[in-house]
């Protein structure tokens, strides 16, 4: 065996709460060798980042950690604090998940930077300013030349990430986009030139096109010093194109390790063939997606077995009973799994593996299987009359009993529900009232001239990266801010903001937001989320309590999850509250605001069939915006293409997925697959997309 | 600069809102200037005659508005008016008895800040420790106690058994410590609890793990990544104070018998000294919007996403 530089044995982290034990990582293990990138895999709360922040020595005194974490010959876990804080000035780098979040507010890059070289440059040196630079300028820096020397280290490394560095060096972090945060925290791990890299999640919070850049620019800067990285990420696939090694975490053990190709290709447990399954190419629109049923198991209860095994279609009683038996598979790594048959005859990926993980279990997410939809849509029909108040809000008619929800009051054929025309929103770029008494021109056209069209029961997908103006277009569908110039039309009949809407437009409008968990009151329990609408249309309280009910149904949960609050769901179940609420008095037309970007792969596919479900059933329009072309392309029948304010591109979902007209798109779809653009955009253009 | 314009403008505002509440609530008040004033310098009750003469020389005769106006007026001319009492001009002694206030509120503030800050800090860095739990202790110690009791306290021990300083008094530095101290302790409190939960908080944030993990010693951390941000909830809870440091001027100015603003106020309350009354409100108005303004500004200095021009993001 060769000597790994990271060796990682039987980890566990454990939070001791007040709600018992969370066992976060549970017997994780893994190695890493001199000069390879292994991937940690797996959905979120499967203790990823706890192992990374385990490994890196961060965990506090709330923590209790066990196992062995060996780096370079030395057990970290036995190392002394001061000499783990000297190894990570030194030797272990890490850049975590939120960018932005990560880099000091008060400070500058350069000074974060000029921290980092100082303390290489003599980790062991303790006082306040010779490691911060922290100075109360009470006497004079010693050293100038050293100071300077610093300085253009530290534009070197700028320039080394892609980022101009005389210019950055001043800003602050909140002058930085995503992804030149996210650029900066590369330049601060590789300032110490480390000989490890953690990586934890690095470009999660990105949109999908700055992903690509600074994925690719990390396997640039790893390949260039063959430095040694454990890259953890959620996206099976995504990182298995840049990794050698992959290994899969699950509830934080170890499912499955080998050679990245072999993983993707011929997954060997049933639950990285279920993770590989979710991707969403390959799909057809508008096609169910197989996903993992269930979710991520309590990490507060013990299991004797296997952890995956009730979400297993292949899990027997011993599999429930028993831990799971770590199989030597050689140079295709190891898998820990029971079920030989599972395991003994991999099939491809997305096939029928994942298929069968959708189909073995029943009465997981709504709406995956046609069974499920059939009893789903007899339950809609059935009380149809009740619910038929609702309907009225898209039409003319203000009359609640008349029409039954089959039979929407929808306009007529042709005229599209939701019309804009032309629609501008500046915003003066100084807002003071002197600037307003003086009559400022200076403006920023957040949106310029756009126009689009929804049909009822239609979906408009709203494509660009961050700062396109998606979100503008949003605020004004929903009345939040009032145009410019231009008109918006709601099933024939123009709408200003939402002071000036009448109660049925209002109520026509449903809208579901980015984060699940922070667009609900962390204090308020499910049930009394979904029911403040109701109260608000004067519903009386047995009407609520019946319509709460078919609520849930329709976004599959149960009458169960009706008392719980936001922090007791997964990210999944909050957006299926969401939904709920948002649908609650059946809107004519939902406004999605990126529902998938904050969730896991699988969740991701559970979400977009349940959309695709409830278009099906209700009838209702959707306005999807998200940066990620993939899910777009897949839930849309219309796609507009925005940048910079303007549609630059727009047609049916097909023709824009299959043969985009402009650069701009192109490289979107290119971002969304996680395949490298066979034609890439002409350097100039790629730029220009870079620093946005 | 724009930004300045502004805010000069809306503290005008302020001021002239709080002059004219204390205006209508000083005319509210029982009890007339004119036989007060009038049987102080007599020495018996005085004449109608007396009384009405007194009205027409103050102008306390006309409408309470149109009195309003007068002084308004004046006060724009730079003339605050003068003392019932013949004590000469009411910006005189505003001038005689502000720097023995100003003293007293900034070596209070001194001492509440100098204690706070390392005590705040020391507690959440070592946050569940029975040095967290003494510094939380004396902190409530520190805000249940009333002035005036701390300040009784302080003059047994300290001037009578002790007999380091002075029982009372204003002019020396020894003069300044027990009443700097009386007023400090119950800010220091508050600011301690401010400071510590403040920087606990800001410990949690994700950049200054990020810092851990590029290898930063821990006492670094605090002071050059978390305790800048920490700082700004402090730094305006600072200014806030400055109202209750004026407020507790009067009482710790009368316990222990510096000439200041605090007792001149008092003083002319008791004797219905209108002018002097609106003078002091007017001053101490002006010093409360002045700080505020500081407050602001610092705030700018110590958090660069802090934009005061654009009104904020």
């Amino acid at each position: 065996m060769t000597e790994s530089l990271l060796d990682v044995r039987d980890l566990c982290v454990q939070f001791k709460g007040s709600d018992g034990t969370v066992r976060a990582v549970d017997g994780l293990s893994l190695s890493v060798e001199a000069g390879e990138v292994v991937g940690l895999v797996g959905e979120s709360g499967c203790g990823k980042s706890a192992a990374v922040r385990a490994i890196a020595g961060l965990h506090g005194d709330d923590a209790q950690v066990e196992g062995t974490v060996t780096f370079d010959g030395t057990n970290l876990r036995e190392a002394p604090a001061e000499r783990l804080r000297q190894l990570r000035a030194t030797q272990i780098s890490t850049v975590f998940q939120d960018p932005a979040a990560t880099l000091t507010p008060t400070r500058t890059v350069g000074s974060h930077l000029r921290e980092v070289l100082r303390l290489a440059d003599r980790p062991a040196e303790r006082s306040l300013r010779s490691v911060t630079g922290f100075d109360l300028g009470l006497g004079r820096v010693v050293g100038d030349n050293v100071d300077s020397d610093r300085r253009d280290r530290a534009a070197a490394l700028l320039d080394n990430v892609g980022l101009d560095g005389s210019d950055f060096l001043d800003r602050y972090p909140h002058e930085l986009s995503g992804g030149e945060a996210q650029r900066v925290s590369l330049a601060l791990a590789l300032a110490s030139d480390p000989d490890l890299l953690l990586a934890d999640e690095p470009t999660t919070a990105l949109d999908a096109t700055t992903q690509m850049d600074v994925l690719d620019l990390l396997d640039d800067l790893v390949s260039e010093r063959d430095l040694t990285t454990l890259l953890v990420s959620h996206d099976l696939e995504l990182v298995g194109e840049r990794c050698d090694r992959v290994v899969v975490a699950y509830a934080g053990r170890t499912m499955e390790a080998g050679p990245a190709e072999r993983v993707l290709s011929t997954p060997r447990h049933p639950y990285t063939a279920a993770l590989l399954a979710c991707r969403l190419d390959g799909a057809d629109p508008g096609e169910t997606l197989p996903t993992v049923d269930g979710s991520v198991p309590d990490p507060t209860t013990e299991t004797a077995g296997c952890p995956f095994a009730s979400r297993c279609s292949h899990a027997t009683d011993d599999c429930r009973s028993k831990a799971p038996p770590t199989m030597d598979l050689g140079d295709d790594g190891r898998v820990s799994c029971g079920e030989r048959d599972a395991i003994a005859a991999p099939e491809p990926a997305s096939a029928s593996t994942g298929g069968d993980a959708t189909t073995g279990i029943a009465g997981g997410a709504a709406l995956d299987d046609d069974t499920a939809c059939a009893s789903r849509s007899r339950t809609i029909s059935v009380d149809g009359g009740e619910l038929s108040f609702a309907h009225t809000g898209a039409s003319q008619s203000a009359d609640a009993g008349q029409s039954p929800s089959t039979d929407r009051s929808l306009p007529a054929d042709g005229e599209p529900l939701l019309e804009l025309e032309d629609v501008s929103k500046r915003y003066p770029i100084d807002d003071s009232w002197l600037a307003r008494l003086r009559g400022t021109d200076r403006y920023t056209d957040a949106v310029d001239d756009v126009s689009l069209s929804v049909g009822g029961g239609e979906t408009l997908g709203i494509v660009g990266e961050s700062g396109a103006g998606k979100s503008t277009v949003i605020d004004l569908i929903t009345g939040l801010d009032t145009p410019t110039s231009g008109r918006i039309q709601l099933a024939g009949k123009p709408i200003g903001a939402l002071g000036d809407r009448s109660r049925e437009q209002v109520v026509s409008i449903g809208r579901l937001f980015q984060h699940p968990r922070s667009s609900l009151d962390p204090r308020q329990r499910v049930r009394t989320a979904i029911e403040e609408p109701l109260v608000e249309a004067g519903w009386e309280s047995t009407r609520c309590e019946d319509r709460i009910r078919e609520l849930l149904t329709l976004v599959g949960l149960d009458n169960r999850h009706a008392d719980r609050r936001p922090d007791q769901l997964s990210g999944g179940q909050c957006q299926r509250v969401a939904l709920a609420r948002a649908l609650a008095l059946e809107p004519a037309l939902v406004v999605l605001d990126e529902p998938t970007a904050a969730l896991d792969v699988s969740v991701r596919a559970q979400v977009c069939n349940l959309l695709v479900g409830l278009q099906t059933h209700l009838d209702c329009a959707f306005v999807l915006v998200s940066h990620d072309l993939g899910v777009v392309g897949h839930l849309a029948d219309q796609i507009a293409v925005m940048r910079d304010g303007h549609v630059v591109e727009a047609g049916s979902a097909a023709v824009v997925c299959t043969d985009p007209e402009t650069a701009y798109t192109r490289r979107l779809l290119t971002a969304a697959s996680g395949v490298p653009d066979p034609n890439p955009a002409p350097p100039a253009n790629y730029q220009s997309l870079d620093y946005e | 600069m724009q930004y300045l314009l502004r805010r000069f403008g809306s503290s005008a505002v302020v001021l002239f809102g709080v002059t004219m509440i204390t205006y209508g609530l000083v005319h509210l008040t029982p009890g007339d200037p004119a036989r007060t004033v009038l049987a102080e310098r007599q020495g018996q009750q005085p004449s109608e005659a007396d009384v009405q003469a007194f009205r027409a020389e103050e102008g306390l005769d006309e409408p309470l508005p149109l009195q309003y106006l007068h002084w308004i007026g004046d006060v724009l001319q730079g003339d605050l008016g003068r003392s019932y009492y013949g004590d000469g001009a009411v910006l005189d002694l505003l001038i005689a008895y502000l720097p023995n206030t100003i003293e007293l509120a900034g070596a209070s503030i001194l001492v509440a800040v100098a204690v706070a800050i390392p005590a705040g800090v020391v507690s959440a860095v070592y946050r569940g420790t029975w040095i967290d739990y003494v510094s939380q202790v004396i902190a409530l110690l520190g805000v249940s106690m009333p002035n005036f009791w701390l300040g009784y306290l302080l003059i047994i021990g300290g001037a009578l058994r002790l007999g380091i300083f002075p029982v009372y008094g204003a002019g020396t530095v020894a003069h300044l410590v027990l009443p700097a101290v009386t007023l400090g302790t119950g800010m220091a409190a508050v600011l301690t609890r401010l400071v510590r939960s403040s920087l606990l908080e800001t410990l949690e944030e994700p950049y200054v793990d990020a810092a851990r993990a590029r290898g930063l010693p821990e006492r670094a951390l605090v002071v050059a990544h978390a305790l800048r941000t920490a700082m700004l909830p402090v730094v305006t809870m600072i200014g806030l104070q400055l109202g209750y440091v004026l407020g507790g001027a009067v009482v710790v100015e009368v316990v222990f018998q510096r000439p200041g603003l605090g007792m001149l106020l008092v003083d002319a309350v008791f004797a219905r000294d209108f002018p002097v009354i609106q003078g002091v409100t007017l001053l101490v108005g002006t010093c409360f919007v002045i700080v505020n303004l500081g407050t602001d500004l610092a705030y700018q200095r110590l958090d660069p996403r802090v934009s005061l021009a654009g009104g904020g993001t």
